[in-house]
């Protein structure tokens, strides 16, 4: 196999493996955490703790 | 003439990109009402992030930070490890690399600026910092330690833990969303203590280092361009050297803030792809993707 070939395949499977993880993540609740998280002041990084 | 012609070309490019970057920026945080009124976006829109190190408690942000929830998920107790944010991550990484840094990224975008302010004493302004070539592998180890293991290791009673980097290092939020938090809010401005007074000694000293040094955050500290260097060998936005149109000049180092080798090592893990690299070679024999994209539809 030639190396872009090579190339591509990695590309396409990392992106779908990507795409996958986020949908079982999604699914899992994870999104929701990390809502909860970003939609109150994060007190931690505007350095207040 | 050339040589004229090459310089104002590569100038013009460098402004276009400055301008993307501030137009990128206005437009993902763009919730002006945050401003005015000290607070910040909390509509759905936070379920995704955006690719670059912009703070979710930004005023004007709509998209939450990459690293500020990969720690918020592995600290928040309820999960071992990260699909969703990890996932969302990896998808950047293999579509840009580190595009994101060179065009996408607020911090990336006030390094840029601090460079353009003159600078005649203390030595002039230089690309790298004393130590470079083992400087560059420390952002590894803050990926490692402050944005996964601490996180996912460190917790208190309740089985929670800390963003260690968003707490004790990120000078984009102190940037970005404590000063203009602090700004607006009396009762916040109540609580400051020791930890804004470091995270305020943090950011200045980026400040002033980036004025003489190119992007020293960028080099030496962010996670986020660590992780997506990984991607920079093979992420679909990659640069290509025509070996035969190459004359191995180095104009391309010359030009490169992050002091790349580029004719040798057009992907490398710290290339920014800022691409002024490619405005710059006097034979076209850097290609950028859209020039491969060109090139393809030719053949």
């Amino acid at each position: 196999m030639s190396r872009t070939k090579q190339i591509k395949l990695l590309q396409f499977g990392v992106f779908f493996t990507a795409v996958l993880m986020m949908f079982f993540g999604f699914r899992s609740g994870e999104a929701d955490v990390m809502f909860r998280k970003a939609i109150y002041i994060c007190m931690e990084c505007i350095g207040l703790g | 003439m050339d040589k004229i012609n090459n310089k104002d070309k590569l100038e013009h490019h460098r402004r276009l990109r400055l301008w993307f970057q501030a137009l990128w920026f206005a437009v993902t945080n763009g919730y002006v009402r945050g401003f005015s009124q000290g607070r910040i976006y909390q509509g759905e829109l936070k379920k995704l992030c955006v690719p670059g190190l912009n703070c979710y408690s930004c005023p004007g942000a709509y998209f939450s930070c990459p690293i500020g929830s990969l720690q918020a998920v592995l600290d928040s107790g309820t999960f071992k490890y990260s699909l969703y944010v990890f996932g969302m991550m990896t998808a950047f990484g293999v579509l840009l690399g580190r595009f994101v840094c060179g065009w996408l990224c607020p911090f990336g975008l006030f390094q840029d600026l601090l460079h353009k302010i003159p600078l005649k004493k203390f030595g002039g302004k230089k690309k790298n910092m004393p130590f470079h070539n083992r400087l560059i592998y420390l952002k590894y180890l803050i990926l490692a330690l402050f944005v996964i293991v601490l996180p996912m290791t460190v917790k208190n009673i309740a089985g929670t833990g800390d963003p260690w980097f968003c707490k004790y290092i990120c000078p984009s939020g102190t940037l970005i969303a404590g000063i203009p938090l602090l700004t607006l809010d009396k009762a916040l401005r109540s609580a400051v203590g020791f930890l804004f007074s470091w995270k305020m000694f943090l950011l200045l000293t980026v400040v002033f280092l980036s004025v003489k040094y190119y992007r020293p955050f960028c080099k030496y500290i962010c996670p986020l361009g660590a992780f997506y260097g990984f991607f920079n060998k093979f992420a679909f936005l990659r640069l290509e050297v025509d070996e035969d149109k190459c004359i191995s000049c180095g104009k391309c180092q010359k030009v490169c803030g992050m002091d790349i080798r580029v004719w040798e090592n057009p992907n490398s893990m710290e290339c920014i792809r800022c691409l002024d690299c490619v405005k710059s070679c006097p034979t076209d024999a850097i290609l950028s993707p859209l020039d491969q994209l060109k090139n393809k539809k030719k053949s």
